[in-house]
């Protein structure tokens, strides 16, 4: 009797987790290419710095022709372009979903550090401040929407990708580049991080377009399998390593 | 104390009256269910329950119920008595949305009371939502709507939810007044696709609708083009220049326009043709529009591929197109002031203002140019619509032009007559009349009509000529007449057509045609026509012209020729080929095989002939009585490598010797070079006997190519004459050969030949033999096997210096794998010398062996 019972758990456990796959995949798009000129299109889009550097230079203060000259990308922070271009391509979406969620919580911990849209001072600033926070969130719910994509094309890819559990990284895990920097520190390397931000999706941007260019391997939609190509790219190795952003544990 | 007491008074009545009232409110029964929703159309059964403690008070039981809706009661058949305590009731067929159904007593037996009460409610489940969509409005949260379906006439939730596939949105509810969209409370992501649905619910049922799966930006309704502005062009009067800012959505997607425009006034609007706007932009030209025209424009966008919506249209704004020349001319007349003096008239000269569509611009002024038969120009320049001068009594030619900003408009010319100007018209002479309508506002259409004061005939008539010729028709054309020579109005032409000997015929033609056709004409015949042309008052004719119809008709003569051609062509060929087929057989009979007798000798048949060796089907196919009608040479080379040691051979042979092409036999002719076919002459024993009774054949050896080149093998050919062949006659360079090299019997030329055919499988009847022994064959091995015990006894001296010469030979053919069998063979050829010894040297009569000829 507890075997039956056990037996019938994990059934209805195995089952479960089909119906919750196939209904994880219901909205994405089944053809290769119209995801593809999605992701395109939306790297193409967030690569801007008006769509979240801007933004958040004004927020912090930080909108100074001086300052922007100083807000450049930290060499390391993100992988890049180079690297990206020679990873396969399930590599290349772990990487990129890694490098936005790494943002994400980024952009999660600047937002809890603003106050609220409704305590801006007075009305005229208030107003632009309240105009900039609005693309703050919606730049998170833009990262949101790409990351979504890229769950979505490893999937037509026969990835094997834990939807709920998309990146490793640790929360904050990325280490400030000095022990106890100031305030002012802090709100340079979020820039700088920012900055580097746009850069990387520019770069991913470039990959898809290649991918449109190349001969495509996920022109059908291939049940999830585990791949050999990726198998070793995913391996811990030295390269792998340093292809995923800083604090983000190689998968 | 006092106080107390009062207060414990109050108290005890406050419980006595909250008892009571408890009691009051207790009902005596119950109803279930209390609170029911029941579908339209549906059956619903109630059960009233009573409390025994009202049964008893009342002394009632369930036979005492009564059901009522509202005032009515509803029939005791529609009861059931379930039990003491309670009756239900069923109610068929609902179809009132609200009703009020009581559980009622009668008390002793008639007072009715009520005991319980509730309020069915009905209506209707939710319909599965169709024809859901969303829009998102540009810089707007996304909105979707959707066909509820039929009235529930029942509270209904509406709930739309919408999901990634990585995440879950929160749901959207819909208000009450608006249950058919609702907006959702986050911002779209565009390109990102995304699932939708929606939920309705009510106290019926719940339904979902279909799932519409989608990218937002597919989805999009953008803002309006803002800022619309027209400019026209200096240089072109036909365009106007749009320009508006587009919004900000075309940094995301591209946008497709709609153009529309309009005079101003006018109620339609024209379009842009669509596929002049597909494509983001931000200004635009519109072309072919009238000049100094005021337009009104409006504008909207969409997604360049379609999907999504149309933006509302922008404001409307309108522009002036620049102007142009005056496209027409003033409408003109004059006016003659009957009073004029002696000499001089005064003539008021008068024209209509340009409408604006001709103008096209402002008009600036007018330019009038009077003109005297052969005099100066007078110029006035007139803001005003008239002029009145004064002229004198001449002809006058008057031109206007209006004039704006750009330029002028053509001339406007007028003739004012002179002043004693007098009709005269001729007769027989044609005239165009036109009158011109003078209306209010401008003349009208001018209509025109030709006329003749007084006709008369053609002062010429028609000039017929054949347009084409045939066996039995003809076709005419002419020329109309023209007008000086016509004299009136054409009615009709009459063609008169004759022959040499025959009546005059004529046949009438209408007026309008310059072509008729004659036909029933006959052939080969010259004809005479003449053509004449009438008016109402007589006719003329016309110069005759004459023709002769050919004696065939176009194509006849070729159409006899060719088949005739054709078949004669057949004949030959099918003649030729029967001839190939049978020559044989012509040859047979036509030039049969003549044996001459003064050259016959007695032959001789070898009484060992063998049996047939290396017998082939094909040797069967002449086993009948006419093999010498057959000659067959065979020729299989044994080893290709020694053929040039074979032509090494052929050319010492030929040094010394002209070709053998010239010394064939005369009569039967050697076949030297002349069988592409090489094969091995075959016959039965017997047929060859038999030949030989009737005709005697030769082979004779071509040693050289045809025309002195050389042959890549060597040739045996067989003479099919029946003839008797002289030896030297055949081979004269044997001869020679003898003469020179042993002097001896004459054999050793033969033996040559022999020898250098040794590559040949088979060859010529009168070495067949031999040749055999060259083969790899066994059996023809044993051929000179019984030759030698033929020739047994005869000396072999003689032969030795031929061995020699055939050694030297056979080492330079290197086919013989052979060579002990070679070897042998020489031997035997010189045995056969010796053995030819005796025969007579002019020729070489032979016997037909199997597969060859025997020396006799």
């Amino acid at each position: 009797m507890p075997t039956q019972t056990t037996g019938r758990t994990l059934l209805s456990l195995v089952l479960g987790l089909l119906f919750a796959s196939m209904a994880a995949m219901g909205s994405c798009p089944g053809d290769f290419h119209v995801l593809l000129g999605q992701l395109q299109k939306q790297a193409h889009a967030m690569q801007d710095p008006s769509s979240l550097l801007d933004p958040y230079m004004r927020i912090q203060g930080l909108d100074f022709p001086q300052l922007r000259e100083h807000c450049t990308e930290r060499p390391g922070t993100f992988p890049s372009e180079g690297a990206l271009r020679g990873l396969g391509r399930r590599s290349f979406l772990r990487t990129l979903d890694a490098t936005l969620g790494l943002v994400l919580r980024r952009l999660a911990a600047v937002q809890q550090q603003l106050p609220e849209a409704g305590r801006l001072g007075r009305p005229p600033a208030a107003r632009l401040r309240a105009q900039d926070l609005e693309m703050l969130k919606m730049a998170r719910l833009n990262i949101h929407g790409l990351r979504n994509n890229i769950f979505c094309m490893s999937r037509l890819l026969g990835s094997s990708w834990d939807a709920a559990e998309p990146t490793q990284a640790a929360p904050g895990t990325s280490p400030p580049p000095t022990p106890d920097p100031g305030a002012f520190q802090r709100k340079l390397e979020g820039c700088r991080f920012l900055r580097g931000y746009h850069r990387v999706l520019s770069s991913a941007g470039q990959v898809f377009g290649k991918w449109g260019k190349s001969p495509s391997q996920g022109h059908r939609h291939r049940p999830p399998r585990a791949l050999p190509e990726d198998a070793s790219r995913a391996r811990p190795s030295r390269r792998g390593r340093r292809l995923v952003p800083r604090g983000q544990l190689p998968r | 104390m006092s106080v107390l007491q009062t207060w414990l008074v109050q108290a005890l009545f406050i419980f006595l009256i909250t008892g009571s009232i408890g009691v009051l409110l207790d009902p005596c029964g119950r109803i279930n269910p209390e609170s029911p929703v029941v579908q339209l159309g549906s059956n619903f059964t109630a059960v009233c329950v009573l409390k025994e403690r009202c049964m008893d008070y009342f002394h009632v039981n369930a036979n005492f119920i009564v059901w009522k809706m509202g005032h009515f009661t509803i029939p005791k058949e529609q009861y059931t008595i379930i039990n003491r305590t309670a009756a239900s009731v069923t109610l068929t067929d609902v179809t009132s949305l609200n009703i009020q159904l009581t559980c009622n007593i009668l008390t002793f037996g008639q007072i009715e009371q009520n005991v319980y009460g509730i309020t069915l409610i009905s209506g209707l489940p939710p319909e599965k939502p169709k024809n859901l969509n969303c829009i998102v409005n540009e810089g707007k949260k996304m909105m979707c709507y959707w066909d509820p379906g039929r009235e529930t006439y029942l509270e209904t939730n509406f709930t739309l939810k919408s999901e990634w596939a990585t995440e879950k949105f929160a749901d959207c509810k819909t208000k009450r007044d608006t249950p058919t969209s609702c907006t959702v409370d986050y911002s779209p992501v565009y390109f990102v696709n995304m699932e939708v649905w929606v939920e309705a619910a009510n106290a019926l049922g719940k339904v979902t609708s279909d799932h519409i799966n989608f990218d937002p930006v597919d989805k999009v309704k953008p803002n309006t083009p803002r800022n619309l502005s027209v400019s026209n062009s200096e240089e072109l009067s036909s365009i106007l220049k749009l320009t508006w800012i587009n919004s900000n959505i075309k940094n995301v997607i591209r946008l497709k326009y709609d153009i529309q425009y309009r005079t101003k006034g006018a109620s339609t609007w024209s379009q842009i043709p669509p596929e002049d706007t597909a494509s983001t932009r931000s200004s635009f030209t519109v072309q072919d529009l009238k000049p100094f025209t005021e337009y009104v424009f409006r504008i909207r966008c969409m997604k360049e591929d379609g999907k999504g919506f149309w933006s509302d249209w922008s404001e409307e704004a309108s522009g002036i197109t620049y102007e142009d020349r005056p496209s027409n001319t003033p409408s003109f007349w004059y006016k003659i002031d009957p009073s004029h003096s002696h000499g001089h008239r005064s003539v008021q000269l008068m024209w209509k203002t340009l409408p604006p569509f001709e103008a096209n611009g402002k008009i600036l002024g007018y330019e009038v140019t009077l003109t005297r038969w052969k005099s100066r120009l007078q110029n006035y320049t007139v803001n005003d619509t008239k002029l009145t001068v004064n002229l004198t009594n001449d002809r006058y030619i008057v031109t206007l032009t209006a004039r704006n900003a750009v330029g002028r408009s053509d001339a406007s010319v007028l003739t004012i007559p002179a002043c004693d100007f007098q009709g005269y018209l001729a007769e027989s002479k044609c005239y165009l009349i036109t009158v011109t309508p003078v209306y209010a506002d401008g003349p009208g259409s001018p209509v025109s009509i030709k006329a003749y004061l007084k006709q008369a005939p053609p002062s010429k008539g028609p000039t017929v000529r054949t347009k084409k010729v045939g066996k039995n028709e003809a076709v005419l054309e002419w020329d109309q007449l023209p007008v000086d020579v016509q004299n009136g109005f054409i009615r009709n032409y009459t063609i008169f057509y004759r022959t040499n000997i025959g009546n005059e015929t004529a046949v009438n033609v209408d007026s309008s045609h310059t072509e008729y056709t004659l036909s029933s004409l006959t052939s080969d015949t010259l004809y005479m026509v003449r053509m004449a042309a009438y008016t109402d008052e007589g006719g003329k004719d016309g110069p005759e012209f004459t023709f002769t119809t050919p004696k065939f008709a176009q194509g006849e003569i070729e159409a006899i020729v060719v088949p005739v051609c054709l078949a004669f062509l057949l004949t030959t060929l099918l003649g030729v080929l029967f001839c190939f087929n049978k020559r044989d057989l012509i040859k047979k009979h036509i030039w049969p095989n003549v044996p001459d007798p003064s050259k016959s000798h007695i032959a001789q048949w070898s009484p060992h002939t063998p049996p047939r060796h290396n017998f082939n089907p094909k040797d069967q196919m002449y086993s009948d009585g006419n093999f010498t009608d057959v000659s067959v040479v065979e020729i299989e080379a044994n080893d290709k490598k020694s053929f040039p040691e074979d032509l090494k051979s052929l050319e010492l042979f030929k040094k010394e010797k002209v070709s053998t092409e010239g010394h064939s036999s005369g009569i039967g002719g050697s076949s030297c070079m002349s069988s592409s076919r090489p094969s091995i002459s075959s016959s039965d024993e017997n047929e060859s006997a038999q030949n030989t009774s009737s005709t005697v054949q030769y082979s004779t050896v071509v040693h050289s190519g045809y025309r002195h080149q050389v042959p890549s093998v060597q040739v045996f050919s067989r003479s099919e004459s029946t003839q008797p062949l002289l030896d030297s006659e055949e081979r004269p360079e044997d001869l020679q050969l003898v003469d020179n090299v042993d002097g001896g019997d004459g054999i050793l030329p033969r033996q040559q030949y022999f020898k250098q055919n040794c590559s040949q499988q088979e060859t010529s009847p009168d070495i067949s033999h031999f040749e055999r022994s060259n083969q790899v064959s066994s059996v023809n091995e044993e051929d000179f096997v019984r030759l030698k015990q033929q020739i047994s006894g005869i000396p072999q001296s003689c032969g030795s210096g031929q061995m020699k010469m055939f050694q030297e030979v056979s080492a330079a053919d290197a086919f013989g794998p052979d060579t002990e069998g070679q070897g042998e063979r020489f031997k035997t050829a010189g045995m056969e010398a010796v053995l030819d010894e005796g025969m007579p040297k002019s020729y070489l009569p032979q016997t037909v062996r199997q597969g060859g000829y025997m020396p006799q």
